[in-house]
């Protein structure tokens, strides 16, 4: 640097203020609320049961005992059996993993598509965002799982493509909402000033302007996954996501909507499951909502 | 970003003293304000309407108005933001019209932007040091790992405390998050600082504290600055030349003594007379000029002088005659028919 010195810092020897990012902020008010640790806590549990399935599971989840079908809990089968006598608590277990991947890759899948399209739209407006506006619309006008069963028409059934299509449905979803807010900062001044040290248009939406706008981005994506896992229970249910012997919480409802003569509880545990976890989602999107926009700026 | 070009560009264009230089010729900016039922403009109001404007190395040059006399539009042009509808900015000899991307890019840093709102202008979700050692990140002057040193270094510079690099701007006061946006727009070493109403959302002390940084910036290092302020008394302070606009033309053009001290425009005098003297008799005493009625809807102009429906020499001439600028000797050019000043007739 040329420029000269104009004052000597004279404040430096001050006891230094705690620094804290305006991320670090909002996560530890997040982890203030009860609320949103408790879903936080049910997310984990989930996760880890997820991972250590094979040995958490008390049975083998594929393994059929037609003797025993319809067992009632016990302690040896703690949520009985389904009608091929396979253990329920095994396949509610085993099946975490997809209740958890299955919205991940949707969610995914629409973040790929909307987010990138969303902030061009919102930052460089005209044509650009007339174009993938007017694209987003027609995907909105489209009955949302209708669609999805369209796709898994031409494809074919199975989780993947499910969830792939799923992502296309809640791609414009997440679209909208992130064009939205850039635009709203695209009129900041530090956009200007970005512009100003020569900053090039994929640096200032991705520097400058996705962490702007990640607020409302997390709070439409948390609860998209919530939508995403009831959405792959509604088609695993109807027969068109994971395929037997394979087991999703959707298609044990689905089992136990086929007996409900011979095993009338069979719903709950999977239902219950189901019910749970989106509300868990929910609940941290809400949170998410909350505890960032209480952000203080200005 | 690819880095063969940035190299290229540094090599070829080391600026030279002489290249220091912005002219500005006939700049021109419309914006619309009705659309017709398919988006086609039908009304549009010219907010720059024939600039000129010229700054060299070392010259402060002030540019004063009233609101929406087209003094912040013409700072956008010049601050590259902006393109005008017509004329042309010529930077350092290149016309900044007819640049590629990157080479517009590259050129940008010649001249830096400070922005009026210092709460907007600085990203909240970026920290301090982030902020003004983006610039050399973004032209490849420091890696990642070297922005701390050259935030901190840059921070000194403007008087801050260097340890405020870890800080985010919420944390900051207004006069501080000001002079980070100045060490911002150092970092690059520009020959040209843009100011645009630099010190108007800052309280009275921080003002003059932020003042007196770029006079001293001016002085000890030779920065040129382009001012814009809608105070004749803040401009008075810094600036070399002063240019008044009104209505989005200059009307007045000169060195800062002599418009001060002999304004020719009657706006200009009225504009005078409405700063304060820090001396109360004298203040007492003095003859105020007030100006009659508010400026009219750029939208639809009067004929011939902008300023005829508020000038108290206003004479028949004036609606059918446009006065252009014109010179009356050491560099001081009024746009007014008393003056002797020509134009086409309306």
């Amino acid at each position: 640097m040329t420029a000269t010195t104009v004052t000597a810092p004279s404040t430096a020897a001050a006891a230094p203020l705690p620094v804290e990012s305006p991320w670090r902020q909002a996560l530890r008010r997040l982890l203030r609320r009860p609320s949103s640790v408790v879903a936080l806590g049910f997310l984990l549990v989930l996760i880890v049961l997820a991972v250590l399935a094979p040995w958490v599971a008390p049975h083998d989840p594929l393994v059929q005992d037609l003797e025993s079908s319809f067992a009632p809990y016990s302690a040896q089968h703690w949520l009985g059996t389904d009608d091929l006598g396979r253990d329920v608590a095994s396949r509610l277990i085993h099946a975490i993993r997809l209740a958890l991947l299955a919205p991940l890759i949707s969610v995914g899948v629409a973040v790929l598509l909307g987010v990138p399209t969303g902030l061009w739209a919102g930052l460089a407006r005209g044509w650009v965002d007339a174009v993938l506006s007017r694209l987003a619309d027609a995907l909105l006008s489209l009955p949302g799982l209708a669609f999805a069963l369209a796709i898994i028409a031409v494809v074919g059934p199975g989780l993947a493509n499910v969830m792939v299509a799923l992502g296309i449905v809640f791609a414009p979803t997440l679209f909208r909402v992130v064009r939205g807010a850039a635009m709203a900062v695209a009129e900041e001044p530090f956009i200007d000033a970005a512009r100003s040290i020569g900053s090039r248009t994929w640096r200032i939406l991705w520097v400058h302007v996705l962490p702007n706008v990640a607020a409302p981005l997390l709070v439409q994506a948390t609860i998209l996954m919530g939508l995403a896992l009831l959405s792959e229970a509604g088609l695993s249910f109807l027969g068109l996501g994971v395929q037997p012997p394979e087991a999703s919480w959707g298609s044990m409802l689905r089992t136990a909507y086929d007996n409900q003569f011979e095993a009338p509880l069979a719903v709950l545990p999977p239902g219950i499951a189901v019910v749970l976890t989106v509300l868990a989602f929910n609940t941290i999107g809400d949170a998410i909502r909350d505890v960032m926009t209480a952000r203080g700026r200005r | 970003m690819t880095g063969s070009a940035s190299i290229d560009a540094i090599a070829k264009d080391q600026p030279s003293a002489a290249a220091r230089e912005l002219r500005a010729h006939g700049l021109v900016r419309t914006y619309p304000i009705g659309r017709g039922a398919f988006g086609r403009a039908h009304t549009a109001v010219r907010a720059v309407d024939g600039v000129d404007l010229e700054i060299t190395a070392g010259v402060t040059v002030g540019v004063v108005g009233e609101s929406g006399s087209g003094k912040s539009t013409l700072g956008r042009l010049v601050s590259l933001l902006e393109r005008p509808d017509a004329g042309r900015i010529v930077l350092d000899g290149r016309d900044t019209g007819r640049l590629h991307r990157a080479e517009l890019q590259e050129l940008r840093r010649r001249l830096q932007v400070v922005f009026q709102d210092p709460f907007g202008s600085l990203d909240p979700t970026k920290s301090i040091g982030h902020a003004v050692a983006e610039p050399l990140l973004v032209h490849r002057r420091v890696r990642r790992s070297g922005m701390a040193t050259a935030a901190e270094e840059l921070l000194t510079t403007v008087g801050l405390d260097p340890g405020l690099a870890r800080r985010y701007p919420e944390q900051l006061s207004g006069g501080q998050r000001q002079r980070v946006c100045i060490a911002r727009a150092l970092a690059l070493e520009p020959w040209l600082l843009v100011a645009d109403e630099p010190t108007s959302a800052l309280d009275l002390s921080t003002r003059s504290e932020i003042l007196n940084l770029l006079l001293s910036l001016q002085q000890d290092t030779g920065l040129s600055i382009l001012l814009i302020s809608h105070d004749f008394a803040t401009v008075q302070h810094l600036a070399h030349r002063v240019a008044v606009m009104y209505l989005g033309r200059i009307v007045e053009e000169g060195p800062t003594h002599d418009v001060v001290t002999n304004p020719q425009h009657p706006y200009t005098s009225a504009l005078l007379s409405a700063v304060p003297v820090a001396d109360p008799p004298r203040q007492r005493a003095r003859q105020r000029v007030v100006l009659r009625g508010e400026a009219p809807n750029p939208a639809r102009l009067p004929s011939g002088c902008r300023f005829r429906g508020r000038c108290r020499f206003a004479v028949a001439e004036c609606a059918t005659t446009d006065p252009q600028l014109t010179d009356l000797g050491s560099g001081h050019r009024v746009a007014c028919l008393l003056h002797g000043a020509v134009g086409p007739a309306a």
